[in-house]
């Protein structure tokens, strides 16, 4: 399944967010809906496992803790899970139309999508630097640590500044103005389908529950 | 937009703390609408040169394209006329979406964005990408990246194309393709290249200018 538009993943961060601060039982089904679409839209499970590792630790607290602070957690692994499946999963070309969507100034726009793309290629510098010192024999032991850190932020902070020279350059090769292209028609894939369902299960499920606290 | 004549009267650079020029003096005429070769091993300067071309180095000698003098004060209008494709493509991208990214010179240039959209469209298909419109450029290959940078340039239909190693990454009908592209561009074109020469003559590409690095370097108009 292809990936969702950043609109409708928006949507499911919010609403599936909102709907995990109501309850645990809404928590716990956001949770459930996250993980069923970060597998349906391929989101790579490498970049939740910072986040899966930090609340492992916490989970396994869980059970000596007292009530609320079971609840606690398990509603704030309900809406990190919706937030970042929901950033993980969206389109980043997407993001620049959300921003548009939302109204934001032309010089914001321009500024958001080129700091995006920015950003991603700074990433893949890093990334680069850091394979070239692992294979170099980097890394190694406390003092190769230390030395191939200082290395490889050094690189890559040498590389963002040489970049954002040539960026200026470039902008301005391209004849560059402050305009970017208007945001592209929403058009609902089978992704956008089930994130969007996803947001409904989560508000219902959120109803659901309150409606039965209520009686 | 029309073809550019460049003149290169004694245009050398030299940077901080090196003991020689890099480009060495240079003097070529590239007349409007040629298809000239810029050639020379690594670290002789043919980025440099391109880019004094472009106006965004100063340095001794003369750069005039078209009628003008190319200074500080008139590069950002020559500018308009330029395309400048980048060693690293990643240099001449900038929004996320493939489509996005083409369209954006066109319209900087004040063309309506339905217009710009469709010369993204048609320019990438002209550099045999057209599928990748809908991608994500983080997701493209390096030589895609390329290709879609280059398709960025012509969609501006600039008047001289400088293009900084443009086949690097590509595969032999990328290649073939790219070059038989801009063959038949009514632009000036000036590709700098320390491979492929061979491919670009047989496209019609002359070999203009030679860069060489021996101390002091060495540069000679080719033939």
């Amino acid at each position: 399944m292809t990936r969702p538009d950043a609109r409708t993943a928006l949507l499911f961060g919010v609403t599936a967010a909102a709907s995990a601060l109501t309850g645990p039982v809404p928590a716990a089904g956001v949770i459930l809906l996250s993980a069923g679409l970060a597998a349906l839209t391929g989101v790579s499970w490498k970049r939740l496992l910072p986040l899966a590792g930090s609340f492992a630790f916490f989970l396994v607290l869980v059970p000596f803790a007292p009530g609320p602070v079971a609840r606690a957690v398990l509603q704030g692994l309900g809406v990190s899970l919706a937030v970042v499946v929901s950033v993980s999963a969206a389109r980043w070309d997407r993001l620049v139309a959300v921003f548009q969507a939302l109204g934001a100034g032309r010089v914001a726009v321009a500024f958001f999508a080129i700091t995006l793309s920015h950003l991603e290629a700074a990433g893949r510098d890093a990334r680069v630097a850091f394979d070239a010192l692992l294979l170099r024999g980097g890394f190694r032991g406390a003092r190769g640590l230390g030395r191939s850190t200082s290395l490889h932020l050094a690189r890559t902070l040498r590389r963002a500044f040489e970049r954002a020279d040539r960026t200026a350059d470039a902008l301005e090769l391209r004849g560059f103005a402050g305009r970017v292209p208007p945001p592209p028609a929403f058009r609902a894939g089978p992704a956008d389908i089930a994130a969007g369902a996803a947001s409904l299960l989560a508000v219902a499920v959120a109803v659901g529950s309150r409606l039965s606290w209520s009686r | 937009m029309e073809p550019v004549k460049v003149v290169l009267e004694g245009v050398s650079h030299r940077y901080p703390g090196a003991r020689a020029d890099s480009p060495a003096p240079v003097s070529a005429v590239l007349h409007a609408g040629e298809k000239a070769l810029l050639e020379g091993p690594v670290g002789t300067g043919k980025t440099t040169l391109l880019l004094r071309i472009a106006g965004l180095r100063e340095g001794p000698g003369r750069v005039l394209a078209g009628e003008r003098e190319v200074t500080r004060r008139s590069a950002a209008e020559i500018r308009r006329a330029v395309g400048f494709l980048w060693q690293n493509p990643d240099d001449g991208l900038f929004l996320p979406g493939v489509l996005d990214d083409v369209a954006l010179g066109p319209l900087n240039d004040g063309v309506s964005p339905d217009e710009a959209l469709g010369r993204a469209r048609l320019h990438l298909e002209g550099v045999g990408v057209a599928h990748l419109a809908s991608r994500e450029v983080t997701t493209l290959s390096r030589g895609e990246r390329q290709l879609v940078a280059l398709a960025g340039l012509l969609a501006r239909e600039p008047g001289l194309l400088l293009l900084d190693e443009p086949l690097s990454a590509l595969d032999a009908p990328s290649r073939e393709r790219v070059l038989a592209l801009l063959a038949s561009s009514p632009a000036t074109v000036l590709l700098a290249t320390h491979e492929g020469s061979e491919a670009a003559r047989h496209a019609g590409f002359r070999a203009a200018i030679r860069l060489v690095a021996v101390a002091p370097a060495h540069a000679t108009e080719g033939g």
